[in-house]
């Protein structure tokens, strides 16, 4: 599992090629722009293993709940999304599900059912 | 495992630039928020202390909007807060990655409060004899 590891936590990237869904995310978005959201999205994910949370909620917002009933987030950078949820409370490891690109805020079902299907693989794995 | 952003970032200088763009704007801006989550002062009442709007204050502050050093220093003035800069070579970044244990910092904390508050003599020293004595036990 690919993770980033800062002062604070790690993160965890939950699906075996999380390059496959940031690649379907920015497709939706102009090619001139790929790079500067990728910076983007690094210095959030960096942010978050550095300070343990993100702050603005413009950045971050509680999106659901998982089966268990915690809640999972999705991590915003303009239109795209990096769903994910802290292994216990805020500020413990936290584990991206998979990218997406919103043209809205509300939640896709799609997405949804995507989080709780890596959740559940994670759960499998022994980690709850 | 490197994630693959890390592993892009670390192909080409340009690509380490635009990241090292984005992380002084999220550390600026998260840094911000947090003083303001701290002091319960709302972006609407930062903007009225700033005499401008909640939305350019939340563009600011989300980073769609590039801030000067001026409204950085304005910003911070509205929130009894202020900044200082420290620039350092790439080359010397280690020097500057490491964290003390958390226990150093609050003494650190406590100490400075006590120092601030103690009772100066006639000659206006601070006897701080006993902080000494706190500082060597946890060293």
């Amino acid at each position: 599992m690919e993770y980033r590891r800062g002062r604070k936590l790690t993160v965890y990237f939950v699906e075996d090629d999380p390059e496959e869904s940031w690649n379907e995310a920015i497709s939706h978005i102009p090619k001139n722009k790929w790079e500067s959201q990728r910076a983007r999205m690094d210095a959030l994910i960096q942010q978050l293993a550095n300070e343990g949370r993100l702050r603005n909620p413009d950045r971050i917002n509680t999106e659901s709940k998982l089966p268990n009933q915690k809640k999972y987030y999705a991590i915003k950078s303009n239109k795209i999304r990096a769903y994910g949820w802290y292994r216990d409370e805020v500020g413990s490891d936290f584990f991206i599900s998979h990218f997406a690109f919103k043209n809205k805020d509300k939640l896709d079902s799609k997405d949804d059912r995507r989080v709780v299907r890596n959740w559940e693989a994670w759960i499998g794995d022994g980690n709850e | 495992m490197n994630d693959f952003f890390e592993k892009w970032r670390g192909s080409s200088e340009r690509n380490r630039k635009l990241f090292e763009r984005e992380r002084l704007i999220l550390s600026v801006t998260e840094r911000i928020c947090e003083l303001l989550e701290d002091s319960n002062v709302t972006k609407a009442e930062l903007a009225t202390k700033l005499e401008t709007s909640k939305a350019h204050v939340s563009q600011l502050l989300n980073g769609s909007r590039n801030m000067t050093l001026g409204t950085l220093s304005d910003v911070l003035f509205a929130i009894e807060a202020k900044v200082e800069i420290r620039i350092f070579s790439r080359k010397d970044e280690w020097k500057y990655s490491y964290s003390p244990p958390e226990a150093l910092v609050a003494l650190t904390k406590t100490l400075h409060q006590d120092l601030y508050t103690a009772p100066a003599n006639d000659s206006g020293w601070k006897n701080i004899g006993s902080l000494k004595t706190r500082v060597a036990k946890v060293a």
